[in-house]
């Protein structure tokens, strides 16, 4: 039903019905509701839809309400709880001091944007020129194609590998360099050593079932860390991991680490025997893991740094090794492609005569760097600051073993009491096993006599002689 | 302001006393404003929504909104009006997101109630029935139209109250009163029609 009477008329019938009209208002309206029928309709009707509207049903009382209130008031303040780690009071305090922490940062970032700025432009050119000067072109594989748990094996122990043994060429990393370590690609092969086999390495410290597994996995691991730390480019480039130095060293360490203490003397003895460039010191008896010892194998968590050698230049740079794409390329057909690569690589670095000696920019632990190409022998020499002759993994050395016959000099030995007792040693006073251990790990050595040994190459290191 | 003594029957507490100990941290204060008030709020939202477990819900918000706001309560309008503006604001958002959720539900739920409606006004109703058609006709109004009904004729505010609750001009509350009866009339006129005859 729609209705006739005009908006206005209706809020004054709206007002009347709320009493809102003075008396004036009031009486005039009633006069035309008298005598109007469609005024008076209209109002009643307003009469009875107020009356409908306030005949409506009503809820039932909640005596739970206040309850149900608390629970919620309850259950806000434990939203409400502080969750930051001081005082909620605090907070504009902190925020203060977070702005300026912010904003000193900034103007120290500010104010030495110069020589940021060349830091990162080194940085990136050293890794750009790499590149734009064909140091490593097209893509990357791996210099070795028959790696296998001997070879690694042989590798961590000796740090040999033959490259191509056909035409006796062999990768020696040699770390006895007095300020550094040489790495060298020689086409003769290294003095006769003696061999030490995985199924000789394991009869003589007879692991468990799981010992086993893990020496296993540790050595897989090794010998994938082994094929991606040296490449060779499509443009025969050699790419050689800085740190395949450290690693034969966190190979054996790692070896040793899964040992139990028996087993470790008996592998220890095992070394001396075949006449192993290193001696293991243990100083602690803890079993580890595979996933542990594989984890040491990663010198820097930025990556691999690689020297890039090419005939005639060579660069120091970090590049990201995707070796699982590398893999791929090799199980598509690349043998043959990295066979040849590397007869063309090591041919064109070996018997080229070459020479480079500088400064290695932007490394903060590779301060110079030489190649030399000559004779049938590439070197690679890297200088670095802190030379140390030793790896510690798990509270585990790995150091040189010293042939006895270069033990004549004088040394200062250190009693138990303290201080030290300086005198000559020479090799005919010592019967037993001579342990070369790294300077760090003589402070709080359980050993017999400690000395300090200034050899002949002037090179301070110091001896733990046990007899 | 009357300073609250410790003899004060809180049951018998005016509303200012009870907010002025709730403000100097009486806990008890508080249950007391909400025992006094928690049915007219219920009921005020039942009227909007017709919804008896939704509007359970809503009204403890209502109330955990009051005890928040209440410490800075300045006694610049009466609890009972402050009360009823949260409790009206709430309703408001609430409705706001349903429309917002059948605008993009593609729905529209007024043209269902009014299609609704019509059908049953085809036949007479019973007693017991007008009350929900009543309801219905309710919810058939826009949502500002349907408050000033609720505040005017169920919970008898006068005009200046229910200007003080929404916010708005006294003449608007008369206007859009006016505008909400005619309508509501027109929506409901067979039930009106024949309690009159």
């Amino acid at each position: 039903m729609k209705s006739v009477i005009p908006p206005q008329d209706h809020q004054l019938l709206s007002r009347l019905l709320d009493g809102d009209l003075s008396d004036r208002e009031r009486d005039v309206v009633e006069l035309r509701i008298a005598k109007e029928p469609d005024l008076r309709t209209a109002y009643e009707e307003l009469v009875r839809l107020r009356s409908l509207v306030r005949d409506l049903p009503h809820l039932p009382p909640d005596p739970f309400f206040w309850t149900r209130v608390k629970a919620a008031l309850d259950s806000t303040r434990d939203e409400e709880k502080n969750l930051l780690p001081f005082p909620r009071s605090y907070l504009p305090a902190v925020v203060a001091a977070a702005f300026i922490v912010i904003v000193g940062a900034g103007l120290i970032l500010v104010q030495n944007r110069l020589s940021i700025l060349t830091f990162w432009e080194r940085q990136s050119t050293a890794l750009r020129e790499a590149y734009q000067q064909g140091v490593v072109q097209g893509s990357l594989l791996p210099f070795f194609s028959n790696l296998d748990a001997d070879r690694t094996l042989q590798f961590a122990l000796y740090g040999t590998l033959p490259l191509d043994e056909e035409k006796g060429t062999t990768l020696k990393v040699d770390e006895r360099s007095s300020t550094g370590y040489r790495i060298e690609v020689q086409k003769e092969l290294p003095r006769k050593i003696k061999k030490l086999t995985v199924t000789e390495f394991m009869t003589e410290v007879q692991p468990t079932v799981s010992q086993r597994a893990t020496l296993d996995s540790v050595l897989k691991a090794a010998r994938e860390e082994l094929e991606a730390s040296v490449l060779v480019g499509a443009d025969d480039a050699m790419a050689i991991n800085v740190d395949l130095h450290r690693l034969n060293k966190a190979v054996v360490s790692g070896l040793v680490a899964c040992l139990q203490p028996q087993q470790r003397v008996k592998f220890n003895r095992l070394l001396e025997e075949r006449e192993a460039p290193y001696t293991v010191v243990s100083r602690s008896k803890e079993v580890r893991q595979a996933d542990e010892v594989i984890k040491s194998f990663h010198a820097s968590p930025k990556g691999p740094e690689f020297v890039v050698v090419t005939a005639d230049s060579m660069r120091l740079s970090r590049f990201h090794v995707n070796m699982e794409a590398m893999r791929q390329s090799m199980s598509e057909g690349m043998i043959e492609e990295m066979a040849l690569r590397r007869e063309r690589a090591i041919r064109r670095l070996v018997s080229t005569t070459a020479e480079f000696d500088g400064p290695v920019i932007a490394h903060p632990d590779i301060p110079r760097m030489s190649v030399t190409s000559r004779k049938d022998r590439l070197t690679i020499e890297l200088t670095q600051d802190s030379a140390t002759d030793g790896a510690f993994f798990f509270n585990i050395s790995v150091a040189p073993r010293i042939p006895v016959e270069e033990l004549d000099g004088a040394f200062e030995q250190r009693s138990r009491e303290g201080g030290s007792i300086p005198g000559t040693v020479r090799s005919g006073d010592f019967r037993g096993r001579v342990y070369v251990a790294p300077s760090p790990t003589v402070k709080g050595m359980r050993s017999d006599t400690a000395a300090k040994l200034d050899r002949k190459s002037r090179k301070p290191f110091k001896l733990d002689l046990r007899q | 302001m009357t300073t609250p003594s410790k003899d004060v029957s809180f049951a018998q507490a005016s509303d200012d006393v009870l907010i002025t100990l709730f403000q100097n941290g009486d806990q008890r204060a508080f249950r007391v404003l909400v025992e006094r008030y928690q049915e007219r709020i219920r009921n005020l939202l039942f009227s909007i929504f017709h919804e008896p477990d939704f509007v359970d819900d809503l009204s403890q918000e209502v109330f955990v909104k009051v005890y928040e706001a209440l410490p800075g309560f300045r006694f610049e309008s009466s609890l009972y009006t402050w009360l009823y503006r949260i409790a009206v604001n709430k309703s408001r958002d609430e409705l706001r997101r349903r429309k917002l959720r059948r605008f993009f539900s593609f729905q529209s739920l007024d043209d269902g109630t009014l299609a609704e409606l019509e059908t049953r006004m085809a036949h007479p109703p019973k007693d017991h029935e007008s009350a929900d058609l009543v309801a219905y006709g309710l919810r058939a109004l826009p949502d500002h139209q349907r408050i000033v009904v609720i505040l005017k004729d169920i919970e008898g505010f006068s005009y200046e109250e229910i200007a003080d609750i929404l916010q708005i001009e006294v003449g608007t509350v008369k206007s859009r009163l006016s505008r909400a009866r005619t309508t509501l009339k027109n929506i409901l006129g067979p039930i009106i029609k024949e309690r009159i005859a």
